[in-house]
């Protein structure tokens, strides 16, 4: 089964301990959610909802560099899984790739299947949690809360 | 009798324009995200912003709460950059006038 944890060398980052069935599983889910990254509107908000010229120039500037960094978040959670395992090793710099990368895939999926507000959790039936799309936002945050409970340091 | 002098009004050239819009404070708000992980928004504003835990942890809740809290403010610029950051971590954010 899945482990996060420090890592056993005594670095600081993280240890994943993935089996090969997990691996798969979690690239299957990557290859699925990667086109909704790239159309959905909630991965790429607006800096300036009301102000037309402002929010061009945003765009314009800063959407590039942008789209480069979500690509390559994925791209690293996409090479690590292609890691035979089962344990990965990930520096600090890689813990915080990945802890945007899974927040990305988590809100591109909740936009897909319309989570607008809060308290859709309680909303739901026991069976709607196992369902499909739910499994993989729950799977997705758990290993996002997982690598946050190894107290990830800020950088300067 | 003299004629009385008036000053000239000193008019605001578009240069001023441009440099009161600088000088003016500009506001970085994050907003509520539903499936967002509070545990992550604390992360952000404590990687971006340099906060310590329990005020990156008091502006999380109030976002949670209240839907918006502004995080940061200064300079457009600095606050376009604050924003930027905030996008690339998959926050929801905006630049907003004082």
């Amino acid at each position: 089964m899945a482990a996060i944890r420090h890592r056993s060398d005594g670095e600081a980052g993280a240890e994943l301990e993935l089996d090969r069935d997990e691996r798969a599983a979690l690239g299957s889910l990557l290859d699925r959610l990667e086109p909704l990254v790239a159309r959905s509107p909630r991965v790429a908000p607006p800096a300036y909802p009301d102000l037309a010229e402002l929010e061009q120039e945003y765009r314009r500037l800063a959407g590039p560099d942008l789209e480069l960094a979500r690509a390559g978040a994925l791209a690293t959670v996409r090479r690590l899984l292609q890691e035979p395992g089962p344990v990965s090793r990930l520096a600090p710099g890689e813990v915080e790739v990945w802890l945007r990368a899974l927040n990305l895939l988590r809100i591109a999926l909740a936009g897909e299947i319309g989570i607008a507000a809060d308290g859709w959790e309680a909303a739901l039936s026991p069976e709607d949690h196992t369902r499909p799309p739910y499994a993989a936002l729950h799977a997705l945050g758990w290993i996002q809360q997982e690598l946050l409970l190894l107290d990830p340091v800020p950088e300067g | 009798m003299a004629e009385r002098v008036i000053a000239p009004e000193r008019t605001r050239s578009p240069a001023d324009g441009r440099r009161a819009e600088r000088d003016q404070p500009w506001e970085v708000v994050v907003w509520n995200d539903p499936v967002t992980l509070m545990s992550y928004v604390v992360f952000v504003l404590r990687r971006i912003f340099g906060y310590d835990q329990p005020t990156a942890t008091r502006l999380m809740l109030q976002v949670h709460t209240e839907g918006r809290a502004v995080v940061a403010s200064g300079p457009r610029e600095r606050a376009e950059i604050a924003v930027a950051q905030l996008h690339a971590h998959g926050l929801q954010a905006t630049v907003a006038r004082r």
